[in-house]
């Protein structure tokens, strides 16, 4: 009557076996669909921020003249519209999940002195906090991804001159 | 039976192999779900490593090819726009560096639209206005995590590569503008031997501005251009068209005359050897969409027009998207001869760049435009070097 005993014992180590491999099993699949999911998600961010960037190198870009280098409100609005939705204005689809526009940063940069300290001489657009969420973890990215474009745009002054607005 | 549950028993280590089998087949799913973690892992940073070094190839060889000059300056100025990019890779965490960066200098071989045809060197040599084109290629090396489990090399190097020319700009925005300014001389041809310009430039210097709207009362030279008035005595000349008929030969409504500026759009076709039927239209209708055109250009420079006392004319360095630099036809003016019986005779196209701003003010202020070069409309010619119509643009 030793069979029965062995019987038992079988089926408790495919239980172990079972146990052990769904455990290594769920890890690596989470893992790939994790490490997956959050490059798919970044890619679709340095997309983004690329067209952002090529768009705010050629927008107008108008200020006071004045020897400081703002970045205009409606510039940074429609260049963080173009990073997350594609369009210069607000869409329905983002290119990433819950990414806002705030979430983009852009910043005009100058160079010059006096007045011409105004004119914008390149653009740095980035998304300054994002949180990549895998459902089993998430990932946050901080100012990146990060692309700097020379300003190639039109650039006017409410100050006049050669190039008032 | 007890023989026989003996020879059960002893069949039992055949079972017990089967234990063995689950954790084979495991180890071989195992084996699999590396490869498609290194799928994921190691594919994904390719990835995003080939869209980081494409953005940066693209931005480099934009970069580099506005700031080609002709000159040795341009190259060196070409080289540091590309080094001087703060765009990085993997993740945005490495520096393009000069090991994995190259910058090469295309010579076209032909006159290409695209560059394709183009000789490329990393130490181009004089003459540097046979460079037209500019090749970025960035070899960042990926390190690889999984993927070297199945024979793979521990790095990958992901290539990107982008090309920007100085493209000759046949057509700019499709047609051509509704304005024709005289020739000073037809372009020598094999009719025309004698009094013509064997340059191709309808007698004008690069660089120098002339007229594209006389007005009514030329006053002598005075109210004239400065190319007009300067260089070429025939332009002091009996208006014999009246009203607005001086210069513009399109649709007269308000409305078209806005089509026909702003978008060069044509509503017959235009030939060498047509006469222009000059039309009516509102200078300041005019004016207006002329203003409206050259607000779109993102380069809003006021060059200054070069003196013909100084030849030869050198261009202005514009740079912009074409709203500017326009193609018009030039014209035999009212003057006659044995080539050109007839007066307004299309002698050919050329470009112009538009100043910022036009207006009606004092009645016979005449409208001026900087000229560019022969265009190569309808025809062959303008490799980098040579008058002509221009654009930087990716080609690659």
């Amino acid at each position: 009557m030793r069979t029965p005993v062995k019987r038992k014992s079988r089926r408790g180590s495919a239980m172990v076996e079972f146990a052990l491999c769904a455990t290594v099993l769920t890890t690596a699949f989470t893992g790939v669909f994790r490490f997956g999911y959050e490059m798919y998600v970044y890619n679709e961010l340095v997309s983004g921020v690329r067209e952002g960037a090529r768009y705010a190198s050629l927008a107008g870009v108008s200020n006071a003249g004045d020897g400081t280098c703002p970045t205009p409100s409606a510039y940074a609005t429609a260049v963080q519209n173009m990073v997350v939705y594609g369009t210069t204005s607000t869409g329905t689809t983002t290119i990433a999940p819950n990414l806002t526009p705030s979430q983009v940063s852009v910043t005009v940069a100058c160079a010059g002195t006096g007045n011409a300290a105004s004119v914008p001489t390149s653009v740095t657009v980035k998304v300054s906090s994002y949180a990549i969420d895998a459902v089993v973890a998430s990932w946050t990215v901080t100012n990146k991804p990060v692309m700097t474009i020379p300003y190639f745009g039109k650039y006017c002054s409410t100050n006049g001159g050669l190039n008032a607005c | 039976m007890k023989a026989l549950e003996a020879k059960l028993i002893r069949r039992l280590p055949a079972k017990k192999g089967q234990r063995g089998f689950t954790l084979a087949v495991t180890a071989a799913g195992l084996f699999m779900l590396v490869g498609m973690l290194g799928l994921a892992v190691d594919v994904g940073r390719i990835y995003i490593v080939k869209s980081e070094g494409q953005a940066y190839a693209d931005l480099g060889a934009i970069t580099a090819a506005r700031a080609l000059d002709g000159k040795s300056t341009g190259i060196t100025a070409a080289r540091t726009a590309v080094s001087n990019s703060t765009n990085k890779w993997l993740f945005g965490t490495k520096s393009f560096t000069d090991g994995i960066r190259t910058v090469e200098f295309g010579t076209k071989t032909s006159n290409s639209l695209t560059c394709s045809g183009a000789t490329y060197t990393a130490s181009p040599s004089s003459p540097y206005t046979n460079y037209g084109c500019v090749r970025v290629t960035v070899t960042p090396a990926v390190d690889m995590s999984f993927m070297p489990i199945f024979g793979t090399s521990y790095t990958q190097t992901v290539t990107s590569q982008a090309v920007a020319g100085v493209i000759p700009e046949s057509f700019p925005l499709g047609g051509y503008m509704p304005f024709t300014p005289f020739a000073h001389m037809p372009n020598c041809s094999l009719t025309v031997t004698t009094g013509c310009d064997s340059t191709g430039n309808y007698g004008m210097l690069i660089g120098e501005e002339y007229g594209f709207r006389w007005p009514g009362n030329l006053n002598g030279q005075g109210n004239a251009c400065e190319g007009d008035r300067v260089s070429w005595p025939a332009y002091n000349f009996s208006d014999t068209v009246s009203g607005s008929t001086r210069g513009y030969f399109e649709l007269q409504a308000a409305s078209a005359i806005g089509d026909a500026i702003l978008g060069a759009i044509q509503t017959q076709p235009l030939s060498v050897g047509d006469v222009l039927n000059m039309t009516n239209g509102s200078k300041q209708a005019e004016a207006n969409a002329l203003n409206l055109r050259t607000s779109y250009d993102i380069d809003q420079t006021n060059y200054v027009a070069v003196t013909p006392s100084t030849p030869p004319g050198v261009a202005p360095g514009y740079y912009g998207n074409n709203m500017r630099e326009v193609v018009m036809p030039v014209n035999s003016g009212p003057f006659t001869s044995a080539a050109y019986p007839t007066p307004y005779t299309v002698l050919g196209f050329a470009s112009f760049l538009l100043y910022t701003n036009y207006t009606t003010g004092g009645g016979n202020q005449p409208w001026c435009a900087i000229y560019m070069g022969s265009s190569t409309a309808g025809g062959t010619g303008g490799v980098f070097g040579v008058a002509g119509a221009f654009v930087v643009r990716l080609t690659q």
